[in-house]
């Protein structure tokens, strides 16, 4: 394997793992999961470790020196689709927080009149949804190799 | 005549609960979480089974993908360990590494 895949074989592993934790995390917490803190733990320790190997020692950069164009334009696909994981986790976090707060408040604004169990499926729907269209965008983006 | 009370076998009336939710649960307990680990388990070979006609890349990816979204689910719902749960995660990020990788 080259040194070039390697890197990028970090950088989506950590990526795709971050998205996964993330979500186990962040539903969990709104369902009392005992697991949900060691699965955000878990998930930010996988995010720092993909900027540490795209930002900090500036891999990309240094990837292009040792590659041709058509080689390069293969890792441009590849950084392009680890940009779309990272993205994909950022909208779904910002999405869940949203449809949450909003369910929350539709609970409190009908002072009991709505069942429990209403809220709670109405997110795991949404959640669901979510992580589906994510995720499915995730496997369409593939590089052209 | 058998005195029940005395039994040394666990008699707790697992039909006793409101919802399916609670069912699960307490059968899960009961095997010691390696029911729902099943489920998660036969899950994947059907699925598999059912993409088979993709491919087989195409079929564990597809198949592992919705593995994957289960287990999160499961997970927040304390109904599999945290290890099988970062067993499938990682195995499904490896395997989703290799395709992007690979081709």
């Amino acid at each position: 394997m080259k040194y070039t895949e390697l890197v990028i074989g970090v950088i989506i592993f950590s990526g795709v793992l971050f998205v996964l934790l993330f979500a186990a995390g962040s539903i969990g917490a709104d369902y009392g999961s005992s697991d949900a803190d060691t699965y955000l733990r878990l998930a930010n320790v996988s995010a720092n470790y993909t900027e540490l190997e795209t930002q900090k020692n500036g891999t990309i950069d240094k990837i292009k020196t040792r590659l041709d164009d058509a080689e390069f334009s293969i890792v441009s696909a590849a950084v392009g689709a680890i940009d779309s994981v990272l993205q994909g986790a950022k909208l779904m976090k910002d999405s869940i927080g949203t449809t949450g707060r909003l369910v929350d408040q539709v609970q409190e604004d009908s002072q009991g009149k709505i069942h429990p169990i209403v809220p709670k499926i109405i997110k795991a729907i949404i959640t669901v949804t979510l992580i589906m269209i994510i995720f499915i965008v995730m496997m369409k983006v593939k590089p052209e190799t | 005549m058998v005195n029940a009370t005395k039994s040394v076998y666990d008699l707790t009336n697992t039909s006793l609960t409101d919802n399916i939710f609670d069912f699960v649960k307490e059968v899960n307990n009961l095997t010691g979480q390696t029911f729902m680990t099943g489920i998660l388990l036969v899950s994947f070979i059907i699925l598999f089974i059912a993409f088979r006609d993709k491919g087989t890349n195409d079929a564990i990816l597809g198949a592992g993908f919705i593995t994957s979204v289960i287990a999160v689910l499961f997970t927040a719902l304390n109904l599999v360990p945290r290890w099988v749960a970062i067993l499938i995660f990682s195995s499904y990020a490896l395997f989703f590494t290799y395709r992007m990788i690979k081709g």
